[in-house]
């Protein structure tokens, strides 16, 4: 990679936004020219590198400072210390659908959206087919954009967006709309874009698309840059990141009046991991045994009753879940009563950071039931080296390996 | 230091050689703005594009019916003076109606935009021209009723009316330059689309649009003299009414001026583009 121009040059780059109570402050701001105002860092002494031709994540909590150092190297904001280097024609897509009007046609709106994102009216005539093609909206281009459904202003604002051949590009959450079709389609559009050597900056809370799209990821929190090393890496420092995030600031999710919140009538009081010395652990080493405990506390008379536990990663994933009715056990509860359940759980997760929550549900006749109160505030790591692939070991072994000498199929030695 | 940079020449050229460049490096653009500006006042009302048209001319018909119907102002019909007080006030009234339009726009252009501005890599230095430029067809119209009724009225068409063109080239152009300033302004304080909208109601009455100048008491006279747009308006009425050079120095300060206000205008406009990203 080091081979290759530098196209984004980066360095101690710092933003702060002065904090404003009203404009009338502002005013006051401009005309005493005293610069004593309280000031928001949003980027702190931020420094990379990003070569040609390479697709770059950024990833990190909302107010990491992402979307202001996305605007700074498109040069719609300005920096307030710190050196910006950006070498090449650029466009960004910081928000689909900029530029577009309702009341005109989607062709219209294509000329207009394209022309705002610096292409001449030519080129976008040129590009007009194949946008019309990519958005699949060839029998609706004549109509209104106001009358697209949300999923067809999409698909057009996105293919207007990429349809700008420029030597940087940068999206911002861009691939989190639309259905999953849709999305694939856009991951594809910028594989091919970063194919044909342009450089992406790629802002997205979804770690998948992080992995499938990128070279390189870098790590914002609180305006620091962390990290910048191979997608996976950063992912998983990212969501250990979330997980010590949730440990500092425990959410109980009890909302009051919420599906989950019960009135009440059941609560969960504590969750843990318990080693075999019986004492509660954060850290878990793979392929070892321990216990998950849940208590909850029972508020009135209840005919059925079932606790479960949940393994989520920080990012929202479930890795795994398990309830005492799902177990085929029927509790009773009673008004004032604190009830206990224990699982087994053997270590089967891959090393990284993992969140785990409980929950109390009412159990009806028929197997239905609701949700009472759900804890969801246990975050844990597993540590060890990873010996798999994915989240959970599956225990999958090599049971046989042989020399073949069969003839290959004709296809295939073709190809080779 | 700052004075050097905005007052010396040298720098004011290339001021104007960067603007021009920038235009017509994005012309297309512009042009296309300004289209949809005009279409978007209208976008989705049942006349549509009619009311290009439609508004300034109903607007004109008010002034004329209230000024010289109701309140039967009598001025011109001398050997200075061969026509009449309607031509009198179309010919002040129709360039700052455009101003009035072009300011109040332009002053909420960056705002109206939001979006262009934070989102995309946009040429953000349009936006005000866009909005100026969309009140040339309104100023084109006005003028055309004020020449229809010249020839109704009096059977010729004064072959000075051919200087209408450079009138509004350095009109535009002045105000083109007010409006890069006011356009960041209008980012900072959403308030001042409004102002700008009450000062400019308030101005046509200090402005000698309706009046002559010696009508007025003479306490009030400096006033005239102080306000920039009375300078435009002698110039318009030198060509459209009183047919010959009547205000000699009205056409240097108007001229003058209005090349100065593109130069600080623009020069402002880049000092502070950047920071627009800043508030919106």
């Amino acid at each position: 990679m080091s081979g290759y121009p530098v196209a984004i040059r980066v360095g101690n780059l710092s933003k702060a936004y002065p904090v404003y109570s009203g404009p009338l402050d502002l005013a006051l701001d401009l005309l005493s020219r005293k610069r004593d105002r309280q000031l928001q860092w949003a980027l702190k002494n931020v420094s990379f590198e990003v070569s040609r031709g390479e697709v770059i994540g950024v990833v990190g909590r909302n107010g990491a400072g992402k979307s202001t150092l996305l605007k700074i190297l498109a040069g719609t904001l300005d920096r307030t210390e710190g050196e910006v280097e950006v070498r090449g024609r650029i466009s960004a897509i910081l928000e689909l659908g900029t530029g577009f009007h309702g009341e005109y046609t989607g062709r219209r709106n294509i000329f207009m959206g394209g022309m705002c994102l610096g292409m001449s009216k030519a080129e976008v005539r040129k590009k007009l087919d194949w946008i019309i093609d990519f958005s699949e909206l060839g029998p609706f281009i004549d109509r209104p954009f106001k009358t697209y459904s949300s999923g067809m202003q999409q698909r057009l604002t996105f293919a207007v967006a990429t349809s700008v051949e420029p030597e940087i590009l940068i999206i911002d959450e861009a691939l989190s709309v639309g259905d999953v079709l849709f999305q694939e389609k856009c991951s594809a559009r910028i594989r091919e874009i970063a194919g044909g050597g342009a450089t992406v900056i790629l802002v997205s809370h979804a770690l998948q698309s992080i992995y499938d799209l990128c070279d390189t990821a870098m790590l914002l929190s609180e305006g620091r840059l962390v990290e910048k090393d191979v997608p996976r890496k950063i992912g998983y420092a990212y969501e250990r990141l979330l997980a010590e995030e949730k440990a500092r600031r425990p959410v109980s999710v009890s909302l009051k009046g919420g599906p989950w919140s019960g009135n009440g009538t059941a609560q969960v009081i504590d969750i843990a991991f318990i080693d075999r010395s019986g004492s509660p652990v954060s850290t878990l080493a793979h392929g070892e045994n321990y216990e998950v405990r849940c208590r909850c506390r029972i508020g009135r008379d209840f005919s059925g009753l079932s606790l479960g536990y949940r393994i989520q990663k920080p990012s929202g994933q479930i890795v795994y879940g398990t309830s005492t009715q799902t177990q085929g056990l029927s509790i009773t509860g009673r008004t004032g009563e604190t009830i206990e359940a224990r699982f087994s759980f053997p270590c089967m997760l891959n090393h990284g950071a993992y969140v785990l929550g409980a929950g109390v549900a009412e159990v009806f006749a028929g197997g239905h039931f609701h949700v009472l109160h759900y804890l969801r505030d246990h975050a844990f790591e597993v540590a060890g080296a990873a010996a798999f692939q994915g989240d959970v070991d599956l225990r999958s072994a090599v049971t046989n390996v042989l020399k073949c000498t069969e003839e290959r199929p004709a296809a295939d030695s073709g190809r080779a | 230091m700052k004075n050097n940079v905005f007052f010396s020449l040298r720098p004011q050229a290339k001021t104007f050689a960067e603007l021009a460049a920038l235009l017509t490096r994005h012309r297309e653009l512009t042009w296309e703005m300004t289209k949809r500006d005009l279409q978007d006042r209208y976008a989705g009302h049942a006349l549509g594009i009619a009311w290009t048209v439609g508004h300034p001319l109903l607007m004109i018909l008010v002034y004329v019916f209230v000024f010289s119907v109701v309140f039967r102002i009598r001025i011109g019909g001398t050997p200075e003076m061969p026509f009449d007080y309607t031509t009198y006030l179309l010919a002040g009234l129709v360039p700052w109606l455009a101003c009035q339009d072009a300011l109040a726009r332009g002053a909420g252009s960056i705002l109206a935009h939001a979006n262009l501005v934070k989102q995309v890599v946009f040429p953000i230095e349009i936006l005000p021209v866009k909005a100026v430029l969309a009140s040339v067809p309104g100023q084109v119209i006005g003028t055309t009723v004020l020449a229809i009724y010249v020839l109704v009225q009096y059977g010729t068409l004064p072959v000075h009316f051919a200087l209408l063109p450079v009138l509004m080239l350095f009109q535009v152009m002045g105000i083109i330059g007010v409006c890069f300033v006011l356009a960041p302004m209008g980012a900072y304080f959403r308030d001042l689309k409004d102002i700008v909208q009450i000062l400019c109601s308030i101005a046509l009455f200090l402005t000698p649009v309706i009046y002559l100048p010696q009508q007025v008491p003479s306490f009030f006279q400096p006033i005239l003299y102080l306000n920039p747009f009375s300078y435009m308006v002698w110039c318009y009425q030198d060509v459209f009414f009183y047919g010959r050079i009547e205000h000699a120095w009205a056409w240097p300060v108007f001229m003058g001026g209005s090349v100065l206000s593109l130069a600080l205008g623009y020069r402002t406009f880049t000092h502070v583009k950047n920071l627009i990203g800043n508030v919106l």
